[in-house]
């Protein structure tokens, strides 16, 4: 499903060159629950930021979904994302703004479909994170844990093939932690869907299919 | 402390290119207004020094075919007669020119280099009664005047001053004005064409060196009534006018609605201006305060991190007004820059002071608002609490 | 497509109350103030009845005579010669030093005897203007401005007329005493403006008049169509209408075939002017005329300027600035708000890319937004500038002129919406759309 071959990234400021990634080489297969580990600073959201098309390498080259990426930018990356994959973050990333359900919504709104259909598929992906009783809330009426469901919500809403996860346990407790693990886990299961996930903690990794350990921009595993 | 400030501000100019150009702008603006605002309440504030509150003016059509003797007849006998009207308390003759009217005369002369210009209005010996003209030395004009051996001229203080601001008196010199004339009386102020007329030098003439061969006689009237009398006596004065005269061409108008009129031309435009400019200073001050809002809020980890080293509320509230104020000094200077341009190069006919005025109170008035909009938010600011904003980063 | 954005704008505005007003503040105040002048623009110059041919109108409203001083100055040049002798030449030079002039409208005498016969011109009138009579009627008061006009004032100006018709050139030449009321004057007559009053009487001065026409009162402050009450100009006082001199108290209107000929007849009586031969009895040697359509007529008379082309500069280019000066810094007052605010909402633009949106799809959202909230704006202006329309219309704020909403001036209103709406979105949405996703979610 994913691959990368011999990816290195490195960012420049005026003065010096960091290396976030040095020839990396990672294949993912079609529904795989896949762990990233390492220490602050070795490249693991710059790993991900990749697979999902929103930086690019410097070296090497990314295949998805069986297709050479070649252009970063374009409009057809921008349709790519929006129908293979979905996105979940750290911080949630919600729109204050928008209603829970607005937020949802939001992946298929660049997508040609009647605003009907919209509900129904945003409603659909809220009742599988257990929040259909929220729609109507703003983002600053919910727990952190409730957020992060809603963030989940809007990442499967649009049935991506691949959902890439930068730790999305990391702002909550373990009892809340342990509930995300359980929403992947099950998409995972029963939809299929290939699942990258980066994480400090070693219990979450633990219920993934594979680990990938980082050390300073290199595989260790 | 300031040095940082700057150089803050230097390297965030790009963010803060917008709020710097619309400081220019307000500027410019303000400066503007303020600058028409002084010179127009300059004008206003010289005093008219004529009564007009309860006066009426009149026009009437004197058959062209009498001759002198007869013209003058019939205006003696008009003056005596409006006079009796129950109500009108003074009554006078004059030329083609009237106070608020809108038209003007002037004449000039050059007296081997020495120039002099002067507006003219031409009245009859009971003009200073009716309009209660103050005198700083002298005297109107009298029936006897018309014998003299110089035609009389009265001037206005205006005169004096700028043309002979060292002389003791101006009694009995004799000017030369389209003819020699002789000065015998210096009212304090006359100006007539509305209260935003510049005060400018003015001479009085009398009938007698007026109307002559091809000149009309005097065929405006200005009556002045007792107080609140003036709608009441225009129908009698309208039917005994066109009676004496045998003819209906008679025109009364009230003189301080007329003001009102004279006046229309600066104010409507000066209402509008300072109407449009109240409203830029708000929209800007409301747009200022939304801008430093979001600015602010957007750097709470840097006051928090700024209040966990040890800096008071207080310093921190000055390091944000500070920093606007330093974007607000820059245009301002560059907006002074082009504002003394105005007067440094005379582009306008206005004197230089008033565009200093304008300047300083267009710099002050930016100053107060732009201090005002970043003290609220920058308040709000440096009350957080250090650990709960580093908490939520 | 446009529901979404339409939706979302309005759900964004509503959770942002603060912001939204501000915005609104700014845009509905300045969208006003654009309704009032391009109103007044409209009531100034617009083309509208009765001067609905002002485009091709040219106007002549006085005279100017003058006699040109001349000054002969003598130059003494020194030379020294090779031998020590000077030797002087002396050259003399004959300059203007002035000018003693006196300006007037003209005579009815003086435009029917040369100024007839332009080619280019389909109609001319020539007019008296500037009478006022009072009459009192049963205690009341009443001041007519009265304008004495031939018959082809009526061809010139296409007056509305309410009732009844206008006299023609056989009223005129016959001297029959007819005259044509404003709907304001036979209203303060009669105490009504209706059919019932054509053919009845108005006495004006020592004269009667029958009641021929009732023209609506022109909402245009113009020295050529204030009048009153309009009378044929045979019934004026007779010495001053046979009078040979040049000046008196007419002036003239001349019609074009076609507004590019207008030109032609400005070169014409230009032409005429400097060719005209003094007759003897004058006080002066020269004529000259000041022929100039309705803007140049307007800005030469407000600044005072003979040189329309220097006299227009000097109106309207202070004006620009000024009006430039007081759009651009509510535009600038937006943009600054709106870009202010890309940062509060980069976390959302990046989202949105994240999820597929393309750099034109945040494009689009931004401006639309910004036009939802301009076109808001924009009707609270609207709203605004219709009470104040209809409060400076009630109490003649600005004189006669009567500020009216038309077709032209809301056509004129939509396009700036749309302008400023652009103008105040596109930088910032520029901004949004070049959000960088990567670090504005970390």
């Amino acid at each position: 499903m994913i691959e990368l071959n011999n990816i290195s990234k490195s960012y420049r400021t005026d003065t010096i060159e960091t290396l976030a990634l040095q020839h990396m080489n990672l294949s993912v297969p079609a529904g795989e629950f896949l762990s990233i580990m390492g220490p602050s600073g070795c490249g693991k959201s710059t790993l991900l930021n990749i697979m999902g098309l929103i930086d690019e390498p410097s070296e090497g080259t990314v295949v998805l979904a069986g297709r050479e990426v070649t252009d970063y930018n374009g409009s057809k990356v921008a349709r790519f994302r929006n129908e293979q994959l979905g996105f979940i973050f750290q911080s949630f990333h919600l729109i204050n703004d928008l209603s829970v359900v607005d937020n949802v919504e939001l992946p298929l709104l660049y997508r040609k479909l009647g605003g009907k259909e919209r509900r129904r598929l945003a409603l659909e992906a809220l009742a599988r994170v257990g929040l259909s009783n929220r729609a109507t809330h703003f983002p600053n009426q919910l727990s952190g844990g409730q957020k992060q469901r809603v963030a989940i919500a809007r990442a499967i809403v649009g049935k991506p093939n691949i959902i890439l996860a930068d730790e999305p346990t990391g702002n909550l407790d373990s009892h809340m932690g342990g509930e995300i693990m359980d929403i992947l886990t099950r998409l995972n299961k029963d939809l299929g869907t290939t699942i990258v996930m980066v994480t400090h903690d070693e219990r979450m990794a633990k219920r993934t299919h594979r680990l990938v350990r980082l050390s300073d921009g290199e595989r260790v595993s | 402390m300031l040095s940082h400030l700057i150089k803050l501000m230097w390297n965030k100019r790009r963010a803060n290119g917008l709020i710097f150009l619309e400081i220019i702008l307000a500027f410019i603006v303000l400066f503007g207004v303020y600058a028409f605002a002084f010179y127009n309440y300059d004008r206003y504030s010289s005093p008219l020094g004529f009564s007009y509150e309860n006066s009426i003016g009149l026009r009437l059509d004197i058959d062209d075919d009498m001759d002198s003797l007869a013209v003058l007849g019939l205006q003696e006998r008009i003056v005596r007669e409006v006079r009796t009207v129950p109500g009108v308390e003074a009554v006078s003759f004059l030329g083609p020119v009237n106070p608020f009217g809108g038209n003007n005369w002037g004449t000039g002369n050059d007296d081997n280099g020495f120039q002099l210009f002067t507006r003219m209005l031409f009245a009859d010996e009971h003009f200073a009664e009716t309009m209660e003209l103050k005198f700083r030395e002298g005297r109107w004009f009298e029936k006897r005047d018309d014998n003299a051996k110089y035609p009389p001229i009265v001037v206005n203080g205006k005169f004096m001053d700028e043309y002979y601001p060292n002389a003791e008196t101006l009694l009995d010199s004799i000017i030369i004005l389209s003819g020699d004339r002789q000065v015998i009386g210096v009212v304090e102020d006359f100006k007539y064409a509305s209260n935003f007329a510049e005060n400018e030098p003015l001479t009085f003439y009398p009938q007698s060196g007026f109307y002559s061969g091809d000149r009309p006689p005097f065929e405006q009237m200005i009556i002045r009534t007792a107080p609140g009398q003036t709608a009441a006596v225009e129908e009698p004065i309208y039917n005994l006018v066109t009676a004496l005269t045998k003819n209906t061409d008679v025109v009364i108008w009230n003189m301080a609605e007329d003001r009102i009129k004279a006046n229309r031309p600066v104010v409507i435009p000066l209402v509008i201006l300072l109407i449009i400019s109240t409203f830029l200073l708000i929209n800007i001050a409301l747009g200022l305060f939304g801008v430093l809002f979001t600015q602010i809020n957007r750097r709470r980890a840097e006051i928090g991190l700024r209040k966990a080293m040890g800096a008071t509320p207080g310093e921190v509230t000055a390091q944000f007004v500070g920093e606007i104020l330093i974007i607000t000094v820059a245009g301002l200077l560059l907006g002074t820059f082009f504002a003394v341009q105005v007067p440094l190069l005379e582009l306008l006919p206005i004197p230089p002071k008033f565009f200093y005025f304008g300047i300083v109170a267009a710099i002050a008035t930016i100053l107060l608002i732009v201090t005002v909009c970043a003290l609220l938010p920058s308040r709000q600011a440096a009350r957080l609490h250090p650990a709960l904003v580093l908490h939520e980063e | 497509m446009i529901k979404n954005y339409l939706l979302l704008a309005l759900k964004v505005l509503r959770r942002k109350p603060f912001y939204t007003f501000i915005s609104l503040f700014g845009i509905s105040f300045t969208l006003m103030i654009l309704m009032l002048i391009t109103s007044m623009g409209d009531a100034l110059f617009g083309a509208n009845k009765p001067m609905s041919e002002v485009d091709r109108m040219v106007f002549l409203p006085a005279l100017s005579r003058y006699t040109q001083f001349y000054d002969t100055i003598y130059t003494i040049d020194s030379v020294l010669m090779d031998d020590g002798t000077m030797r002087y030449d002396s050259t003399f030079d004959t300059e203007e030093i002035g000018s003693n002039n006196s300006d007037g409208s003209m005579s009815y005498h003086f435009i029917t005897e040369y100024l007839h016969g332009l080619s280019d011109v389909s109609e001319a009138t020539a007019f008296s203007p500037s009478s006022f009579v009072d009459g009192y009627l049963d205690g009341r008061k009443v001041t007519f401005r009265t304008y004495y006009t031939d018959g082809n004032y009526w061809n010139v100006f296409d007056f509305n007329f309410l009732h009844g018709l206008p006299y023609g050139k056989d009223d005129v030449d016959g001297g029959n005493q007819i005259a044509v009321l404003t709907d304001k004057a036979a209203t303060e007559y009669f105490g009504e403006a209706s059919d019932d009053v054509i053919g009845r009487e108005v006495t004006l001065g020592d004269r009667t008049y029958r009641v021929g026409g009732i023209v609506a009162r022109p909402l245009k402050d113009d020295p050529t169509i204030q009048g009153d009450v309009y009378l044929p100009v045979t019934t004026m006082d007779r010495r001053a209408l046979d009078a040979k001199t040049l000046e008196g108290s007419f002036s003239a209107v001349f019609l074009a075939t076609s507004p590019g000929k207008r030109e032609s007849i400005k070169k014409q009586l230009e032409f005429l002017a400097e060719n005209f031969v003094m007759p003897p009895e004058e006080d002066y040697e020269e004529i000259a005329l000041y022929p100039g359509t309705a803007t140049e007529v307007f800005a030469g008379g407000i600044m005072q300027e003979r040189d329309y082309d220097l006299a227009k500069m000097m109106f309207f280019i202070p004006l620009f600035l000024l009006l430039f000066l007081f759009l651009a810094l509510p535009l600038i007052n937006l943009i600054n708000l709106n870009v202010s605010r890309v940062y509060e909402r980069k976390s959302e633009i990046a989202v949105r890319k994240a999820f597929g949106a393309r750099s034109a799809d945040i494009l689009y959202q931004f401006i639309f937004e910004n036009l939802v909230l301009t076109f808001i704006g924009g009707a609270i202006g609207l709203i605004l500038a219709f009470f104040v329309i209809r409060a400076v219309n009630a109490n003649d704020l600005i004189g006669i002129v009567r500020l009216s909403f038309s077709f032209k001036v809301f056509f004129y209103f939509i396009v700036v919406i749309v302008l400023f709406g652009l103008l105040s979105g596109l930088l910032p949405a520029l901004r949004m759309s070049r959000t960088n996703i990567g670090t504005a979610l970390r």
